[in-house]
């Protein structure tokens, strides 16, 4: 049983009200209808003589109270609309999908027509509906009213998002814990048959079928960059993975990139690889012909990493070992003096060349009690600045215990903020008297050096709609103007180009998401478990509205007629 | 204050007069000391009917001595003759508040009733009192016989204003103290006393007369055609009482008024006094005439 117009604690207290209500009615001192009468010598004997029975007269007329409280009851329950049922304790989630395999032909309409037809028929207090696209949704919230549901809907349209179904369904499970939860999935499902097991069995798991994919399509399922195979440092090669028998297009800002790909096949689709694509931050547009079954799978965008070479401006005299390294490598650019291209300067410490730019500067061991003394900029936490940069500048492959042996002193690193990012190095280390210079991680850690200090980082090679990316704190906003703060790891909802609100990003230049997902391109999921129908007759169980008006009515007339007949007063 | 309930035209109606012609009211024996009439007086008088013989004593009157006795038998006895007497009738209505309650007020027909037996005694030259009671008794008129009196008994009777609540014992003990001569009391009354049958027992155990009692009644009386929650409130006393008139309470009251009934007519009974019921309702002239059925109502 369940109230659908009110909550199952809110119908029982109305009902129990009601009979209270009508009980101190009950036992409220009648109004009587004054009588003049010739005596009320015989009145008086008949009372002394009927007051024995105390209880029956302080209660009065308990045949007329039952009457009237099974006919304000009867009411009551109508009002509350109690249902009978075997779902009738359940809660019921309906999980709409709002992914962009939706968007294919008149499958989202189907699926908000489904919804709009089921939940109507359950109980309203119980009943949850999310629309599961790149952004979840509540759109529905027990106790409101379903008329709602279709308003909401209205403008509603399937986002450019893998299908969140399962990663929802998880979350009500852990939320939910053991309360009985009957789920009806509207639209395509992902969930396989591991993860139905995983439920708890109180979640039981329906579906509301769309109709089938019918129309052809062709989409792009990966789109990933990574360092170019040919060793150039400011060249990136791009693969797209396409499925379908389009051919990509690529453009960097706008502009087509001319070089024909290297074609190759798999069962997953096509691979396209463009190489030697010059990478100094455009943006990467891949691109099919449009015109088949769905949109949102004909694009992917890309942000590529800036990987031109970072001018380093090196003070004279300066340990000419380091010159010999940059020389070396393809992603520098050595300078004598400093000028307006100049990102990372080498000097003396004390020395003034290169003012306030990042600097890598070599000290003496009196000056600094660490040999790698890292100032980095004020607000972060030194501790963890050491743990990301005793890897990051390759400091663990130096044979740091016989370069200490040599030196007579510990080779130790440490950390502190300071007003630009410096680096300080003991320059005794870098003569050829130690093994440090000749070891292979030199060039490891002056290349690195340069880096951090130019500010590049090297990024993730993909970045898909659903995948989760890891960053530093930041906030970022959708350019369709949705803003979002995170912590450390963050999970693009919807394709489109993102903006950084905070330095410490990829890039710091944000970024862009793609679909690339199979499944919605069609790729079906073989592993998806078929799973059992829902129909709204089961979950709405039957309405007892009309009985309980019916009853009322016949109880109201026998009412009438016991009071008619002077039966009850 | 209600006004009264019949005028002296209602109650002199010449009908009515004429169905009443034929009531007698016969008693074996009048005391003595009343004018000449028709009842048999206890009194050995001067009249016509020969009824005995004594013995003379001095003072008697020698007219009455029976010289042919005398004469044989050398004694001197006296020829003692039947008087005859009235009787004397007390009217005592009662005129309380719920003898004049409602639509049709028990006053109505009790005063035809209490007329219709003082005609009767009137027509026979018995002398009749009128002695209504309430709270208090009170002496309309004197008993007086005539059929002149007639007319002013209807004037009396109908010009009867409600009085206050029932007192039995008061107004009867008042009535014995007066000290009338023993005759026949008649009460025309509902018996409502507050006090209850217990102190219309006691008032009329003290009365030295012959009694007759009229009790005036409805059928509404024996089953009330009261439902519901109701105040009822006692027309005379004023008091209110919430009653809720389920068919329990009315059984209940049932047994009351029955109990009532029978109480009164043990008391009649006890009281050799006679005892007739009158439904108000009803015309009043053939529910008395039970009291007449042989030929006189006799006392």
């Amino acid at each position: 049983m369940s109230f659908s117009n009110l909550p199952l604690v809110w119908g029982l207290l109305g009902a129990l009200a009601i009979a209270g209500i009508l009980y101190l009615l009950q036992r409220l001192r009648v109004r009587h209808q004054l009588v003049e009468v010739e005596t009320t010598l015989f009145w008086q004997q008949a009372m002394e003589e009927s007051r024995a029975r105390v209880l029956v007269q302080r209660f009065r007329h308990p045949w007329a109270y039952l009457l009237i409280l099974a006919i304000a009851l009867l009411l009551w329950l109508s009002v509350a609309g109690l249902r009978g049922g075997g779902d009738a304790q359940r809660d019921h989630v309906v999980l709409l999908d709002g992914s962009a395999a939706m968007a294919i032909g008149e499958r989202f309409p189907e699926v908000v027509a489904l919804a709009n037809d089921y939940v109507g028929a359950l109980p309203e207090d119980a009943r949850t509906v999310v629309l599961c696209g790149g952004r979840v949704r509540t759109v529905l919230r027990p106790g409101e009213e379903s008329l709602l549901l279709a308003r909401r809907l209205q403008d509603a349209q399937p986002e450019a998002s893998p299908n969140t179904v399962a990663s929802v369904l998880q979350q009500f499970a852990q939320v939910r814990g053991d309360r009985p939860i009957t789920v009806c999935v509207v639209g395509e499902h992902s969930l396989s048959a591991d993860e139905l097991a995983l439920l708890p069995e109180s979640i039981e798991v329906r579906q509301l079928k769309v109709s089938e994919r019918t129309e052809a399509n062709a989409g792009i399922t990966a789109l990933g960059v990574r360092p170019a195979a040919s060793g150039k440092w400011h060249n990136v090669d791009v693969l797209v993975e396409v499925v379908g028998p389009a051919i990509p297009d690529l453009k960097l800002d706008g502009v087509a990139f001319a070089n024909a790909p290297e074609v190759s096949a798999s069962a997953a689709g096509s691979h396209y690889r463009f190489r030697d694509v010059p990478a100094h931050g455009q943006s990467l547009l891949a691109a099919l012909p449009g015109g088949d079954a769905l949109v949102h799978d004909d694009h992917a965008q890309f942000v590529l990493p800036d990987r031109r070479p970072i001018a380093v401006a090196v003070q004279a005299g300066v340990a000419a070992v380091l010159r010999q390294v940059l020389t070396a490598d393809a992603g520098v650019v050595l300078q004598d003096t400093v000028d307006a291209e100049t990102r990372v300067v080498i000097r003396s410490v004390g020395s003034d060349f290169g003012g306030e730019l990042p600097a890598l500067e070599l000290s003496t061991m009196e000056q600094a009690e660490d040999a790698f003394l890292v100032f980095h900029p004020p607000g972060l936490d030194p501790d963890q600045v050491l743990d990301e940069l005793y890897r990051g500048l390759g400091l663990n492959e130096i044979d740091a215990m016989s370069t200490s042996a040599a030196l007579g002193r510990a080779v130790t690193m440490g950390a502190k903020p300071g007003t630009s990012k410096r680096l300080w190095v003991w320059q005794k280390l870098l003569q050829p008297d130690y093994d440090f210079v000749n070891s292979r991680s030199f060039p490891l850690f002056v290349g690195l050096s340069i880096r951090w200090l130019a500010g590049f980082e090297a990024g993730p090679d993909q970045i898909a709609v659903g995948q989760p990316l890891s960053l530093a704190d930041a906030a970022v906003k959708h350019e369709g103007g949705q803003s979002r703060a995170f912590s450390a790891s963050f999970v693009p909802g919807l394709a489109g180009s993102y903006s950084m609100a905070s330095d410490v990003a990829v890039g710091n230049r944000g970024f862009a998401a793609s679909l690339l997902d199979p499944h919605s391109t069609g790729v079906i999921d073989a592993l998806a478990a078929p799973l059992p129908a829902a129909t709204t007759a089961t979950a709405s169980g039957y309405d007892l509205i009309t009985i309980f008006l019916f009853l009322a009515l016949l109880l109201l007339g026998v009412e009438w007629l016991l009071f008619r007949t002077s039966r009850i007063p | 204050m209600a006004n009264a309930v019949s005028t002296a035209k209602e109650l002199f109606d010449p009908a009515f007069l004429d169905s009443v012609s034929r009531f007698r009211i016969l008693a074996k024996r009048v005391a003595r000391g009343g004018v000449h009439a028709e009842q048999r007086s206890r009194h050995m008088g001067s009249g016509m009917e020969f009824r005995d013989y004594r013995g003379y004593a001095p003072g008697d009157d020698l007219r009455a001595i029976d010289w042919n006795i005398y004469r044989r038998l050398g004694r001197v006895f006296l020829r003692l003759f039947e008087e005859f007497e009235d009787l004397p009738v007390y009217l005592a209505p009662d005129v309380s508040r719920s003898m004049f309650h409602g639509d049709q007020p028990r006053a109505h027909a009790g005063l035809r009733a209490a007329f219709a037996l003082a005609a009767a005694a009137l027509n026979h030259h018995d002398s009749v009192g009128l002695f209504p009671f309430a709270d208090e008794l009170r002496v309309a008129l004197k008993p007086r016989s005539g059929r002149v009196r007639m007319m002013r008994m209807a004037e009396e009777l109908a010009a009867q204003q409600p009085g206050g609540t029932t007192d039995f014992a008061k107004s009867l003990g008042k009535f014995a103290r007066l000290g009338m001569r023993p005759g026949l009391l008649i009460v025309v009354s509902d018996f409502f006393d507050p006090g209850g049958l217990e102190a219309v027992r006691e008032s009329l155990l003290r009365q030295r007369h012959r009694l007759l009692l009229v009790q005036l009644t409805r059928k509404t009386d024996r089953n009330p055609d009261l439902s519901g929650d109701l105040l009822l409130r006692d027309c005379e006393s004023g008091q209110e009482h919430d009653v809720s008139v389920t068919s329990e309470v009315v059984a209940a009251y049932r047994r009351a008024y029955e109990s009532f009934e029978q109480g009164l007519h043990k008391l009649a009974m006890s009281q050799q006094a006679g005892l007739v019921r009158v439904d108000v309702d009803e015309p009043v002239v053939p529910q008395l005439s039970a009291l007449f059925e042989s030929g006189a109502f006799v006392v």
